[in-house]
């Protein structure tokens, strides 16, 4: 099977366990065989189904809008902040990773 | 107990208003059973005790004064785990969202708690709403309240586990691929899949954007018309809702009306892999469904077998972009990563449990270069080929369509986790309804007393709610 399970996992940017991608890679590969199933229907002339509605450029009104103030604080469960904002690592740095460690 | 036990939004509602009971008296009752028995059934990720005694106390100082209350007053409901409550936890059953809580009311919430209705905790679902069995939670296993042994089916288990042991009167769940419906059948209860649009998703952590629904579970199919009617409408925050307007035979059927319809039964859901029981009760209640004097005939729906295979290509595409937010920056606990990549890697590792893994790795396999094409856009194609199977037969006079909802009866805990594919087959009768973005709704068949709970489906044109819920009704009636 042309799955391979730690490429993708990688294009995923999750970390799985050498136990994960083994039972992945089986697991994957069985599914696939099942899809193989689609391959008996042809379906040149047929118009793909992209979304669950049929509604085109449903937009809002272009009007302000009152924003609601939560009584909670947003930025309460945020893993890291400082001052009210989102703290991340740095995206950019000398070693191609971030300089500052700790965050 | 035995009020608790026999008490529907129906019966609580004439209950209150009649003074039998105070709506404070009833919640208390509740979280005092709920103490005990859900020691057994572990239907409840938290619980909202306070909150729910206060709104009571409201409700009943509203009736006190005179005022007007709306059906859902005071009603006690439980809410799947994956919808938002403002300043309650909303883990998804997901480790990685073990400590958010949320900060503002989804839709549906909102609509409840201008009925005054009341929420007494979040319930117990497979990781991001992804199973058919709730063992995929993060926190606990949830039980078949019919047979502790066996699972109470999932996503929305623990909605429905709820309902079925008393612990709530009604419930809100999810259903993607069957969610709703699987459950239902699975502990005996109504549970609505509501048409692609019905009911706002604004609120609901997405799973596949393009088949995720909202809707009740419920102890009566009457129930179930009622608390759809409260959630249903058109929301500017959920640009596929829609307002569509459901008139009065959604809450009110008429016999005469419903005996006009015509109900078909597609030959490719009962198949060789139907439970044999699940066939003969499936088959009784297309009896009872002609002795209310409705039409019933064979019809086809061709493309029923790839259904399976296009929902697991579609619903993993759109489950890696939805979780591709829970990445350890806004949600997640920071570990010890250094850098910008390694913390989405050690995040969502250590934040996803198996199921959400396997799915995101498939959903972005099937989105990858060189691969869109073959899986992908094949899979929209024969989405649209399953849709039409059902245009054809709605447009041959049929007006409902009748079918089991789940091969089998309640399975054992641990029976199918190991084995992906096995377990994906649960849902093989539920999943085209999402494909199609139809209404369906899950029943239990009559006669099931003392034994396994079965359900059967019936599956509506768009919009046509108020035809599968009236027959339901009348057939529930029997």
């Amino acid at each position: 099977m042309d799955l391979k399970v730690d490429y993708i996992a990688k294009l995923a940017r999750v970390k799985l366990t050498s136990q994960e991608e083994k039972k992945f890679s089986k697991d994957l590969g069985n599914i696939l065989d099942h899809f193989k199933e689609l391959q008996e229907l042809n379906t040149q002339d047929i118009r793909p189904l992209t979304g669950g509605t049929d509604l085109k450029n449903s937009l809002r009104e272009d009007k302000e809008r009152a924003l609601r103030q939560s009584t909670l604080d947003y930025t309460k469960t945020f893993p890291n902040k400082e001052n009210g904002f989102l703290k991340v690592p740095p995206v950019f740095s000398a070693e191609g990773g971030s300089a500052s460690g700790g965050e | 107990m035995e009020t608790l036990h026999n008490l529907t939004i129906k019966k609580f509602h004439e209950g209150l208003v009649s003074k039998k009971f105070s709506a404070f008296e009833i919640v208390k009752a509740l979280f005092d059973y709920i103490q005990s028995k859900d020691k057994e059934i572990d239907a409840y990720l938290s619980l909202h005790k306070d909150g729910a005694l206060a709104a009571a106390e409201k409700v009943d100082v509203a009736l006190a004064r005179g005022e007007r209350i709306s059906v859902l007053a005071g009603v006690p409901l439980a809410v799947k785990d994956n919808m938002l409550i403002e300043g309650l936890p909303a883990t998804a059953g997901s480790k990685i969202l073990e400590k958010y809580v949320a900060v503002y009311d989804a839709t549906v919430i909102k609509k409840l708690k201008d009925n005054q209705a009341v929420f007494l905790g979040k319930t117990n679902l497979d990781e991001f709403a992804m199973g058919s069995s709730t063992e995929n939670s993060a926190f606990k296993v949830t039980k078949n309240p019919h047979d502790t042994t066996r699972v109470p089916g999932g996503s929305s288990g623990g909605s429905a586990a709820a309902v079925a042991s008393h612990m709530a009167v009604a419930a809100l769940g999810s259903d993607t691929g069957g969610s709703i419906r699987q459950p239902a059948s699975f502990c005996g209860v109504v549970g609505l899949k509501p048409t692609y649009g019905a009911v706002s998703r604004y609120g609901l952590i997405a799973m596949a954007s393009s088949l995720d629904q909202i809707g009740p579970l419920t102890k009566t199919v009457e129930d179930t018309a009622i608390l759809f009617n409260a959630i249903a409408g058109y929301d500017p925050k959920d640009s596929t809702s829609i307002k569509a307007d459901y008139g009065n035979e959604l809450l009110n059927p008429r016999l005469e009306d419903i005996k006009r319809l015509t109900v078909g039964i597609p030959d490719e859901y009962f198949i060789p892999g139907l439970d044999k029981e699940v066939g003969e009760f499936v088959e009784k209640a297309i009896n009872d469904i002609k002795s209310l004097g409705l039409k019933v005939k064979r019809v086809s729906l061709p493309h029923t077998k790839y259904a399976l295979s296009v929902y697991y290509i579609i619903m993993p595409a759109e489950v890696s972009t939805n979780l591709a937010r829970f990445d350890g920056i806004r949600y997640g606990t920071r570990g010890k990563a250094k850098n910008l990549i390694d913390l989405y890697y050690e995040d969502k590792g250590a934040g996803y449990g198996p199921e959400a893994k396997r799915r995101v790795i498939l959903g972005t396999f099937v989105l990858s270069a060189g691969y869109y094409d073959a899986y992908y856009a094949k899979a929209q194609k024969v989405r649209r080929l399953i849709k039409e199977d059902f245009e054809k037969v709605f447009s041959s006079g049929v007006d409902v369509i009748l079918t089991p909802v789940a091969p089998t009866p309640p399975f054992k805990i641990g029976e199918k986790v190991n084995d992906p594919l096995k377990m994906y087959l649960s849902d093989i009768f539920t999943i085209p309804v999402n494909l199609a973005g139809l209404p369906g709704v899950s029943i239990p068949v009559r006669g099931r007393e003392g034994k396994l709970p079965i359900g059967f489906q019936l599956i509506g044109r768009p919009w046509c709610e108020a035809d599968i819920l009236g027959l339901g009704r009348f057939y529930e009636r029997l």
